[in-house]
């Protein structure tokens, strides 16, 4: 495996003994997992942009694409030398399923995980901010919480609106269960009228997301990386024969 | 496909369609990054797809940066 810190002696070098760099060109959607040995006891996960799911979106999008971060989460649980995960999250939303199921991997982790809201975690970043042990909002941060509406070919028919009420629900199940927002709050938020100039919902900013319950606490980099090593402290003693060392 | 967003269907899927960038995915000196293919022998980072902050600290691969792949090819 090669060293990080030592780019010039083996630039352009891969891994794979017999493939040739053309053909680890040419194999397009192939994703890197954090390997063994030099890697960061912290591991820090960005979902930025759109969250793209089945489709491909327009390239002037810019996406955080499933096929990239759900091996990234699987390999975090599998290295033994990452101990925690940090979810950073600027997102406009995406991909009702592809942002629960990146939401799903994250609760279900068997290691401690921390997610800052930054900028923005609207729609679909919802599900995934509450995901994680604990989350943490900036003061400036805001996060949208609006009805799912139907993109592409809609049918006028009653089963269309059911079937956008089970997405929705899907949605609204998730966040309640790993958040202490109620089913109420979160849904009359969901549904208010007059706080968004284009929709229904409502933008909460900052505190006011702490103060339903949705979010953890108002904090950035700093108290989520103490919160964190914490978390990673109180899970040391299980880890036998790890060494104490200090934290990245 | 349900897109859950706040960003608006037309902004996502505009009607006319600007030059695609053409990203490559590739691992480079270990790491995932997304690279640009400017013609010749070179390829300009675009972006770099990785979980380990270290990955991100490393000067060669910041954003922006040219890389030659095929140095080590004609030994």
């Amino acid at each position: 495996m090669d060293n990080a810190p030592l780019p010039n002696e083996n630039e352009g070098k891969q891994e794979g003994k017999n493939s040739t760099l053309i053909e680890k060109i040419q194999q397009l959607g192939a994703t890197n997992v954090p390997q063994l040995s030099q890697d960061s006891k912290i591991h820090c996960l960005t979902i930025i942009g759109q969250i793209e799911g089945h489709m491909q979106l327009p390239p002037q999008n810019k996406t955080t694409k499933y096929e990239h971060v759900i091996p990234q989460i699987v390999a975090i649980e599998q290295n033994p030398n990452i101990e925690g995960l940090l979810v950073i999250l600027n997102t406009v939303g995406g991909d009702v399923e592809a942002g629960l199921a990146i939401a799903e991997m994250l609760a279900s982790l068997s290691k401690p995980s921390v997610s800052i809201v930054l900028g923005g975690g609207h729609s679909i970043g919802v599900p995934i901010a509450v995901s994680c042990d604990h989350s943490y909002i900036a003061e400036t941060a805001t996060m949208t919480i609006h009805p799912i509406r139907l993109t592409g070919l809609v049918i006028g028919v009653p089963q269309t609106f059911e079937y956008l009420d089970k997405m929705q629900e899907r949605v609204i199940k998730f966040v309640t269960r790993h958040s202490n927002v109620t089913e109420e709050s979160f849904k009359d938020l969901m549904f208010a009228k007059g706080n968004l100039t284009r929709d229904i919902g409502t933008n909460v900013i900052g505190a006011e997301a702490v103060e339903i319950g949705m979010i953890d606490d108002v904090g950035g980099v700093g108290q989520a990386m103490r919160k964190l090593n914490s978390f990673m402290e109180e899970r040391r003693p299980k880890i036998a024969g790890e060494e104490e060392g200090l934290l990245q | 496909m349900t897109l859950y967003t706040i960003v608006p269907e037309e902004i996502i899927f505009p009607h006319h369609h600007e030059k695609t960038a053409n990203l490559i995915e590739m691992i480079y000196n270990g790491v995932h990054v997304m690279v640009e293919h400017d013609g010749g022998r070179t390829f300009r980072i675009d972006r770099i797809v990785s979980t380990d902050p270290e990955d991100y600290m490393n000067v060669h691969i910041q954003p922006g940066a040219v890389i030659n792949v095929f140095e080590h090819m004609n030994h």
